[in-house]
């Protein structure tokens, strides 16, 4: 009897597919093949999968133009040239590093030199040991060296407080005058101290625990050496080191039974501190989290103040330790570079510009771009058609122009030609006449029967078919554009500063996503109302009721929404648009295209309902 | 064989191969400019063992291998990968095209895009290197020789390599992966620059 051949694995498949087999081995899977569905699925996937690769990255690799190869072939003959009247004993020497052997030594020996001295460093990092003592000291001494680079300095800070094992948590920041002991702070977005902040607050004054610096060595210092400690100990993180210090037992309900500060390894400089609190009944555990730290010039605070009246910062000192907000939540000096002093947009600034624009429909693809610069402030740069629209844009918003934290930049196409005309040289412009094959519409037949059933004929049948197809497309293009709107809106947040939004500005960010979503759906109804007395198929529908869970699951489903809606307005146009494919072609009349139609109001629905 | 015919043979072959050199160390190094010099000096050493060698049984393989390791030493000069991923990800060639397209098709494109480049990222070196030199049209021996490893085992390592480029970027487009990999703003791409 003959041997069976064995079935080919995956790998074997990719090699018979790139005919890196024997010829006899590749005889053998043909035969395979032909008789061995299972075989051919598998091969087709990986056809599949290289099909995929390439598409994929087809811009890792592609380049605009062909490569010029006569010039590159002329460089080349230079540089040979230049090389071949290289002196003799150059050659020499350049043959010999180019002797594989000798470099594969030589590179080896250097990576060993490396690896031992990596090794000794680290083992020398490793083994030295710091004290608490010494831990403290060495970060109040780098505090102390950093202010005394600044003349009058300000410390600027901003922290993040958490109750650990909840989402609850609040962003704090803090103007610090050291040499006038002057004090000013601010809520991030909201106008009511949170119940978190307040909290800690009077865990912090309890313990004696200096609440306006709490991340500072030298407080840190001071409460340790009030307290009788039971156990102290310095470890490494990949944060820096940390400093843990274990108060003894009993503990009275509020009393700081653990603390941790963490310094960063390079300066010492103190970026968090860890709480753990004796409560009613059990514990609670507080992290407070540098986010940003500057020190600043008093005078240069002072100058930018009285540069912008609505501001002033340090202008009435703060007696009292309190954790309350300033009158001007919008208003704040930007920490992260001194010269620019630039203000940092909140969030609710940013969902009041968002609002402003979305009420002259600026978000349904105009070629506008809300963006954050790297100094915190709001951009808003675009390119619109004509002066009245620029004017529109701008009334919109002249309520938020003159604040320090937004930036507009809108030009009008002529604007911006004219700026292209005078800083570059004219383009040679191509004009390329394209012409239509064939004159039909995919879905003609289907559209010609309903209107004639209708008792349409000659000239108004043909007229009434265009216009239906136009407004198909339409309609089709207004819910793309809900899509996209929806998708610029819900960029604008990650899930993560979503979580630290306060109520109100959350609720006015869900309004707009909100009407986005209904628009999108309120016009695929209307599109398969229209449709379906012509297409049947239109009644489609996928049956999902799941709901959103979090705000990931938000920002996901407004995605797909978006990439959904792109494909589908692409195929409903291409089936109402003149095209020389088949009409079987047509994506509306088949159950797929409404199955997916179905998935993006399913999702639109979703969104509508996510509170 | 007489100087003049080496050199028109020599020709023929640069003009074969320059192209798909450039091409596998374009998608190494992600620089227009420095990819066609590493191509150039990788030409100029090939043709100067050939001289002192009567012939190759494997010139393409050779080329290749000549042309990778300038590769690695560039990108090695570059100190951080990060500089490449960030070149990969902001300075794409775009595609050709000639069709006029919409802010959505351009973004959908840029997110496909971004996709592509975290998932060929994600592989490893020799996983990278694989699939380039395979797309370059090299056969599997001559893989092998370029990577220097065991020619029976390149048809694997390329299997495995599709499968994993697969896997993420299937990942990536049906938003598995969405929150990892997002586009980053202009913000967080200023603060990944200050970091570096």
């Amino acid at each position: 009897m003959m041997k069976r051949p064995h079935k080919p694995d995956e790998n074997e498949l990719l090699a018979f597919l790139d005919e890196e087999l024997s010829p006899q081995r590749q005889a053998e899977i043909r035969q395979q093949l032909a008789a061995d569905w299972e075989l051919r699925a598998n091969l087709a996937k990986l056809e599949r999968r290289v099909e995929q690769f390439v598409d994929a990255t087809a811009h890792v690799r592609e380049v605009d133009e062909p490569l010029p190869l006569d010039d590159l072939w002329r460089d080349f003959s230079a540089r040979l040239e230049a090389t071949s009247v290289r002196p003799a004993w150059q050659a020499r020497v350049a043959g010999w590093w180019q002797t594989e052997f000798r470099l594969r030594v030589l590179i080896g020996a250097t990576a060993c030199l490396l690896v031992v001295a990596a090794l000794s460093f680290l083992l020398w990092q490793s083994e030295r040991p710091v004290s608490a003592q010494e831990f403290l000291q060495r970060s109040t001494q780098a505090e102390a060296a950093s202010l005394q680079r600044v003349g009058a300095p300000v410390v600027y800070r901003k922290i993040q407080v958490k109750r650990s094992g909840t989402n609850e948590s609040a962003t704090w920041e803090s103007w610090h005058d050291v040499e006038r002991t002057q004090f000013r702070q601010r809520l991030a977005d909201v106008k009511k101290k949170p119940a978190l902040l307040a909290e800690v607050e009077a865990i912090l004054t309890a313990n004696q625990f200096d609440p306006q610096r709490p991340l500072s060595a030298a407080a840190f210092a001071a409460w340790r050496n009030r307290i009788p400690r039971q156990a102290e100990s310095v470890a490494r993180n990949n944060d820096g080191l940390m400093l843990t210090t274990t108060a003894t037992a009993p503990h009275a309900v509020n009393t700081i039974i653990a603390a941790t500060l963490t310094v960063r390894r390079s300066d010492w400089h103190a970026i968090a501190l860890q709480l753990q609190v004796q409560g009613e009944r059990e514990s609670r555990s507080f992290e407070l989290r540098e986010t940003s730290f500057e020190i600043l010039s008093a005078q240069a605070l002072n100058d930018f103040a009285e540069a912008t009246p609505a501001l002033s910062v340090l202008a009435n000192p703060s007696p009292s330790p309190s954790l309350e907000p300033t009158a001007s939540p919008s208003a704040s000096p930007s920490a992260s570079t001194t010269a620019a002093l630039a203000a940092i947009a909140s969030a609710t600034l940013e969902v009041e510009v968002l609002e402003r624009l979305n009420q002259v429909n600026a978000l349904l693809g105009e070629q506008l771009n809300v963006t954050r610069t790297a100094n915190g402030q709001l951009k808003i740069d675009g390119l619109v058609e004509t002066d009245a629209r620029k004017s529109e844009l701008l009334r919109a918003l002249q309520a938020v122009a003159s604040n320090p934290a937004v930036k507009i930049e809108i030009s009008t196409v002529t604007e911006a030609q004219t700026r292209q005309a005078q800083s570059s040289s004219p383009r040679k412009v191509i004009v390329q006449d394209a012409q239509v094959a064939q004159q039909a519409i995919p879905v003609e037949t289907e559209l010609r029967n309903h209107f004639t059933a209708r008792g349409l004929t000659g000239e108004r049948l043909e007229q009434e078919i265009q216009r239906f197809a136009a407004q198909v497309c339409n309609r089709s293009s207004r819910a793309r554009a809900h899509a996209l709107a929806l998708k610029q809106i819900a960029d604008r947040f990650s899930a993560a500063q979503l979580q630290t939004q306060d109520q109100a500005t959350r609720e006015r960010w869900q309004a707009l996503l909100h009407q986005h979503a209904q628009g999108f759906r309120r016009e695929w109804q209307q599109l398969r109302q229209q449709l379906q007395p012509i297409f049947p198929v239109a009644t489609e529908t996928n049956t999902s009721t799941s709901k959103l869970n979090s705000d990931e699951e938000l920002l996901n489903a407004i995605s797909r929404l978006f990439k959904l809606a792109a494909t589908n307005d692409a195929a409903l146009c291409q089936s109402f648009s003149v095209s020389t494919e088949a009409a079987a072609g047509a994506a509306v009349k088949r159950a797929e295209f409404w199955r997916t139609v179905s998935t993006t109001e399913t999702l639109a629905t979703q969104i509508v309902a996510w509170q | 064989m007489k100087h003049s015919e080496k050199t028109t043979h020599f020709e023929e072959f640069y003009r074969q191969e320059v192209a798909a050199v450039y091409r596998f160390v374009y998608s190494r190094v992600h620089h227009h400019e420095d990819a066609l010099e590493i191509v150039q000096e990788s030409f100029l050493t090939f043709y100067q063992l050939q001289q002192r060698t009567e012939a190759y049984e494997h010139e393409r393989a050779l080329l290749f291998r000549l042309a990778r390791n300038r590769a690695i030493d560039w990108l090695r000069r570059q100190r951080t990968r990060e500089r490449v991923e960030h070149d990969a990800t902001t300075n794409v060639v775009p595609f050709r095209s000639t069709a006029p397209r919409t802010p959505e098709d351009l973004l959908l494109e840029k997110e496909r895009q971004h996709y592509a480049t975290t998932a060929l990222t994600s592989l490893s070196e020799r996983d990278q290197e694989c699939l380039a030199l395979r797309r370059s049209g090299l056969r599997y021996q001559e893989v092998a020789e370029v990577l220097q490893v065991n020619p029976n085992s390149v048809g694997q390592l390329i299997n495995r390599a599709l499968r994993r480029f697969a896997e993420t970027y299937d990942a990536l487009l049906t938003g598995k992966l969405a929150g990892k990999s997002r586009i980053t703003s202009d913000d967080e791409k200023a603060a990944q620059t200050r970091r570096k």
